[in-house]
C-alpha cells in the first residue's frame, strides 16, 4: 500500500483545466519530483495534497486514509512555502514550535524538539532571532524546521529555493535531501529546475499543461524519456528533421548522411520525423560502426567546465558538449569538423 | 542665454526661484497667521508675554468641551475602527461576491467625503423627530390590552435625541468607517497569504492564526487607523454645527464662539485654546508616521 | 468526522458587507426619501423646486463655483511651477515641502480660520472690510485647505511622467521654461491635473467654516441657513450636494487616477 496515493486528480478553475487526470502512488520515504515549467499544474496538485485545493474530481490519500475532502489544518503534513512565510511577529524558536503549541505539547517538550530542530539545519545560535533578522537561506532552514517539527506524516515542499542565489541553492538542496534521508520522511518537492529535480528526487513526475508526461527515475526520465516533451524539457536535446529511408531498420537520411537510430520513441510522430540525440553523446573525430557526420562550426560557447559545440551540416544545426579537459582541441569557427554519436544514442520521435 | 552658466552664485539662485512664489505664499498665508495665533496663547490683554492664558484648563466651559470632544473621539475611533476593520475585512479576505466588495470599496471612497451640513441634513432626515426611520418605528404598532393602538418603538419618546452626543457619535460614525476601511485596507491586503496557509497547514484553527499571528502584525496599523480618527474627529466642526447648532460643547464649537466673540472673557484664551488643539493634532499626526513606519516593515506587499 | 472545508461565501464576512451597506445607504435613502415628501401624501419634487428656484441659491452656488474655479487656478498657477522646481532641480527641499503640506491636517480648518481673521482683520492688514478684500482671503484660505490634494495629486502625476528627460530633450530643442511648461510639462498631465482640480473644486463647495466665519455668501453658509428655516429643502440640498461630490469624484475615477482615498470636504 502507497503511502501518498493519488487517484484520477483533476482539477478546473472556471472553465480552464489545471490538473488533467493525475495518479501517483508514492511509497513510504521516497523523495518525488514534480517537475515542469510554470503553469504546469505542479503546484496545484501540491496544493491539493496539503488541502489548500480541492480537487474537482478524484482521490486523495494519505497513509490509507481517505483525505479529499479533509480540512488542512487536520492533514498532518508539513509544506514549506516558496516565500518562506515564517511568522514576522514570532522568533525562530516561536515559529518552529508553533505546530507543537497547537497540538497541546507541554513547554518543556516543544523546546526539547525545538532543540533538536535547530540541531538538524545547524542553526543553534537563532532561537531568540526573528525572520526580519536572516537571510534568505536561512529563513528557509527554518521553515524546513518547522515544517518538520510537529512529527508530520508527509513533507511538501513548493519550489523552496527558487528564491536564492545559485550557489545557496545548491547547498539546501543537499541539505535538505539529507534531512529527508534521515528523517524518511515521505516527501513531494515542487521545482522548474531539472538540475534540482534530477539530483534529489527516487522519482520525478514530468508535468506539462495539467498533464503527466512521465514518472519514472532520474535516469529513465533522463535516459528514456517517453515524450518529445520529457526529451525536451530535461537536459539539453538535439531534435533534428530528417528523412525515414526504412522504418523497420530505423534508417534515416540527413542531406545525404545515412544515420542509423537505436530506437523509436513511444510518441513518434510519422508526419514529421525526428532524430533525437543528447549533446554529450556527440563527439569529434569518425569512429567506425557509429554515426559519422561532418559539418562546419558555427559557434563556440564556453560553459565553464563544458564547450559547447554548434555545427551545421547543410542547414540542420547539432549542439554538442565537450568536457574542457586539457585534451580538448577547439576548434574556429567556420572549420570544417568530422564528429560523430553512437547508434544506440540516438532514436527517432 | 542661461545665466547659471556664468556664475555659480546666480546659478543656485536661479534653482530656487520656482519655489519661491510657494514659500512667499505659505509663510504669508499659513505659517504667519498661525504663529499670529499661537504667540497670542501667550500675550494678555496688554501684549505682554504670559502663561496665565494656559489656566484656561480650569474653565469649566473649557473642560466641559475637551472632555466632550475628548469622548465623541475616542467613542467614535473606536466604533468606527472596528466596524471600518471589519468591513475592510469583509472585502479583502472576505470571500463576499464580487458585487458587495465594489459597492463598498467605491462607497467607502465616496462616504469618507460625506461630511459637514449635508451629512447632518441627512441625519435629521433620517433619524430627526419626523425622519424617515423614526416614522417606520413609530408605525410599527400592535393593539394594546384596552383595544387601542401601542406604539413602543418612537425612538424619542425612549429617550433617544438626534441632538446630542449620541447624535453626533452617529453622524461622524457615518464618515470614520470608510476612513479605517480606506486607511487598514492596504495593510489586510499585506497579510500574506502564506501566513494564513502556513499556519493552517500547521494546525492552527482560523481563531487561533488571528490571534497570534495576524493580529499580532496588524495591530501597529490598526493602531495608527484609530489615532487618524480620532484626530479626524476631534477636528471636526461643521457637522457638529450644522447638526445641533453650537449646543454642544466640543471644543471646535467652542474655538468657533470665540472668534464670534462670545462665552471666554479672555480672547487669549481662546488661542491658548486653538493651540491646544494643535498640540493634540500634531501628536496625533506624529503617533501615526511613527506606526505606519513600524507597520510598512512587516507588511511590505 | 468529514465536513465540506470551503462554501462560497463567508458568512461574517458576507454579514459585515451587509451592515457597512447599510449604514451607507439607508442614511441616503432616508434623504432621499424625505426630500421628496414634500407635499404631504404624495411624492414630489416641489422640495427641489423650491431649492433650485431660490436666488439665494443659484447666488450662493454661483459663488461658491466661481470661488472654486479661482482656487483651482491660482493653485494650479502656483504649485504647477514649484512642483515642476523641486521634482527637477531641488529634490532635497522634497521633504521639507511634505512636511508644509500636512499641516492642514494638523491644524484644523476651525483654528487656520481663527488665525487668518486675527491676522487679517486688525490694521494694518484690515482685509475683512471689503468684501473684495475678503474674497481675496476666501480663495488663500480654500488654496490652503485644499493644498494636501492639489500638491499629491499633481506631484504624482510629475513623478508618473520622467520630468528630467522631457525637460531636457524640450531644451535641447530650444524651448525655454515657460515653454516647456506650457507645451510638454503640463499636457501630459492632464489626468493628474484634472484630478487635483475636481477635488478642489469638490472641497470648495462643500466648505462650510471659511465662508460661514468670513461672512461671504458662500453655499455652505446658505445651506445652514436653510437647515434652520425649512425642513424639507434640507434633505434636498444634503441630495444635491452627495449628488455634485459623487459626480467629481466620479469624473476623477473615470480620469483613472485614484485620489478617492482621502477626506476631503470640510467636517
Amino acid at each position: 500500500m502507497s503511502f501518498i496515493e493519488l487517484s484520477h486528480i483533476h482539477k478546473h478553475f472556471s472553465g480552464a483545466v489545471a490538473v488533467d487526470d493525475f495518479n501517483l502512488n508514492a511509497e513510504q520515504g521516497e523523495f518525488i519530483s514534480f517537475l515542469g515549467p510554470s503553469g504546469c499544474g505542479k503546484t496545484t496538485t501540491l496544493r491539493m495534497i496539503a488541502g489548500f485545493e480541492l480537487p474537482t474530481r478524484g482521490k486523495v490519500t494519505l497513509a490509507g486514509q481517505d483525505m479529499t475532502f479533509v480540512p488542512p489544518n487536520k492533514r498532518k503534513v508539513g509544506m514549506v512555502f516558496q516565500s518562506y512565510a515564517l511568522f514576522p511577529n514570532m522568533t525562530v524558536a516561536e515559529n518552529i514550535g508553533y505546530g507543537l503549541k497547537i497540538a497541546g505539547k507541554p513547554k518543556g517538550e516543544i523546546k526539547t524538539r525545538v532543540d533538536e530542530m535547530l540541531a538538524l539545519i545547524h542553526m543553534e545560535n537563532f532561537l531568540t532571532r526573528y525572520p526580519g533578522q536572516l537571510s534568505g537561506g536561512q529563513q528557509q532552514r527554518v521553515a524546513l524546521a518547522r515544517a518538520l517539527a510537529f512529527r508530520p506524516q508527509a513533507l511538501l515542499l513548493d519550489e523552496p529555493l527558487s528564491a536564492l542565489d545559485a550557489k545557496i541553492r545548491v547547498e539546501l538542496r543537499l541539505e535538505i535531501r539529507r534531512i529527508q534521508q534521515q528523517l524518511g520522511i515521505t516527501t513531494v518537492y515542487v521545482t522548474h529546475d531539472q538540475e534540482e529535480a534530477l539530483s534529489l528526487s527516487d522519482r520525478i513526475v514530468v508535468m506539462s499543461q495539467g498533464r503527466v508526461e512521465q514518472i519514472g527515475t532520474p535516469y529513465e526520465i533522463y535516459k528514456t524519456p517517453a515524450t518529445e516533451f520529457v526529451a525536451s524539457f530535461v537536459g539539453q536535446l538535439n531534435l533534428i528533421p530528417i528523412k525515414i529511408l526504412n522504418l523497420t531498420e530505423r534508417q534515416v537520411q540527413l542531406n545525404g548522411y545515412t544515420i542509423n537510430a537505436g530506437r523509436l520513441a513511444e510518441k513518434f510522430s510519422p508526419e514529421s520525423p525526428c532524430l533525437a540525440v543528447r549533446p554529450e553523446e556527440i563527439n569529434p573525430g569518425k569512429v567506425e560502426g557509429h554515426n559519422n557526420l561532418q559539418g562546419i562550426v558555427e559557434s563556440i560557447h564556453y560553459l565553464g567546465s563544458i564547450v559547447r559545440l554548434r555545427v551545421e551540416v547543410h542547414g540542420s544545426h547539432f549542439l554538442m558538449d565537450l568536457f574542457n579537459d586539457q585534451k580538448l582541441a577547439i576548434p574556429r569557427v567556420g572549420d570544417a569538423y568530422d564528429f560523430h554519436f553512437p547508434v544506440d544514442a540516438c532514436w527517432l520521435i | 542665454m542661461n545665466p547659471s552658466r556664468r556664475n555659480p552664485l546666480i546659478s543656485m539662485l536661479w534653482d530656487w526661484i520656482g519655489v519661491v512664489p510657494f514659500f512667499v505664499f505659505i509663510t504669508a498665508f499659513l505659517i504667519f497667521p498661525s504663529l499670529n495665533l499661537f504667540s497670542g496663547a501667550f500675550k494678555d490683554a496688554n501684549g505682554n508675554f504670559t502663561f496665565t492664558n494656559l489656566n484656561f484648563f480650569t474653565d469649566s466651559y473649557v473642560i466641559k468641551s475637551y472632555i466632550t470632544s475628548l469622548q465623541v473621539s475616542v467613542i467614535t475611533s473606536v466604533v468606527g475602527g472596528i466596524f471600518g476593520f471589519m468591513v475592510a475585512y469583509a472585502i479583502v479576505l472576505g470571500r463576499t461576491p464580487r458585487w458587495m466588495r465594489n459597492i463598498l470599496t467605491t462607497f467607502s471612497g465616496l462616504a469618507a467625503n460625506f461630511g459637514g451640513v449635508p451629512l447632518a441634513f441627512s441625519f435629521i432626515a433620517t433619524l430627526g423627530r419626523t425622519g424617515f426611520i423614526t416614522a417606520i418605528l413609530k408605525n410599527i404598532c400592535y393593539n394594546g390590552a384596552d383595544g387601542s393602538a401601542v406604539c413602543p418603538f418612537n425612538p424619542y419618546d425612549n429617550g433617544f435625541n438626534l441632538y446630542s452626543l449620541l447624535g453626533i457619535v452617529l453622524a461622524y460614525t457615518y464618515f470614520q468607517f470608510p476612513l479605517m476601511v480606506l486607511t487598514i485596507t492596504p495593510a489586510l491586503q499585506g497579510l500574506k497569504k502564506d501566513w494564513r496557509e502556513a499556519s493552517e497547514n500547521l494546525g492552527a484553527s482560523s481563531t487561533y492564526y488571528w490571534m497570534n499571528v495576524a493580529l499580532p502584525i496588524l495591530w501597529p496599523s490598526i493602531l495608527g487607523a484609530m489615532i487618524l480618527l480620532f484626530a479626524s474627529a476631534f477636528g471636526a466642526f461643521a457637522t457638529a454645527q450644522a447638526l445641533t447648532g453650537g449646543s454642544l460643547y466640543l471644543v471646535t464649537i467652542l474655538i468657533g464662539q470665540q472668534i464670534r466673540g462670545d462665552v471666554l472673557n479672555n480672547p487669549n484664551e481662546g488661542y491658548a485654546l486653538a493651540l491646544g488643539m494643535v498640540v493634540v493634532m500634531a501628536v496625533c499626526i506624529l503617533g501615526y508616521t511613527i506606526l505606519q513606519r513600524r507597520t510598512a516593515k512587516w507588511l511590505k506587499s | 468526522m468529514v465536513k465540506v472545508m470551503k462554501i462560497k461565501f463567508n458568512f461574517w464576512g458576507v454579514f459585515w458587507a451587509v451592515a457597512g451597506m447599510l449604514y451607507f445607504f439607508v442614511p441616503l435613502y432616508g434623504t432621499l426619501d424625505f426630500s421628496l415628501r414634500m407635499v404631504k401624501g404624495t411624492i414630489s419634487l416641489k422640495a427641489y423646486q423650491l431649492v433650485l428656484s431660490d436666488p439665494a441659491f443659484l447666488d450662493s452656488f454661483r459663488y461658491s463655483a466661481i470661488m472654486g474655479i479661482i482656487t483651482v487656478l491660482i493653485s494650479l498657477l502656483i504649485f504647477l511651477p514649484t512642483i515642476y522646481w523641486v521634482n527637477l532641480k531641488l529634490p532635497q527641499v522634497r521633504p521639507v515641502i511634505e512636511i508644509i503640506t500636512i499641516l492642514p491636517f494638523i491644524i484644523p480648518v476651525i483654528v487656520y480660520v481663527f488665525g487668518m481673521i486675527r491676522t487679517f482683520s486688525q490694521p494694518p492688514l484690515q482685509m475683512t472690510l471689503y468684501p473684495f478684500t475678503t474674497d481675496i482671503l476666501m480663495v488663500v484660505g480654500y488654496i490652503v485647505l485644499s493644498m494636501p490634494y492639489m500638491y499629491r495629486a499633481i506631484d504624482v502625476g510629475m513623478r508618473s511622467i520622467d520630468v528630467r528627460t522631457l525637460t531636457e530633450a524640450a531644451q535641447s530643442l530650444g524651448s525655454n521654461w515657460i515653454q516647456i511648461l506650457l507645451n510638454v510639462i503640463i499636457p501630459n498631465m492632464r489626468i493628474a491635473i484634472l484630478s487635483g482640480a475636481l477635488i478642489t473644486f469638490a472641497l470648495v463647495i462643500g466648505e462650510l467654516i471659511l465662508g460661514d466665519f468670513l461672512v461671504r455668501p458662500a453655499l455652505g453658509p446658505y445651506m445652514v441657513e436653510v437647515g434652520r428655516d425649512t425642513a424639507y429643502q434640507p434633505a434636498a440640498l444634503a441630495i444635491l450636494s452627495y449628488a455634485l461630490t459623487w459626480i467629481c469624484l466620479g469624473l476623477i475615477q473615470l480620469g483613472g487616477r485614484g485620489g478617492t482615498s482621502q477626506q476631503i470636504t470640510g467636517r
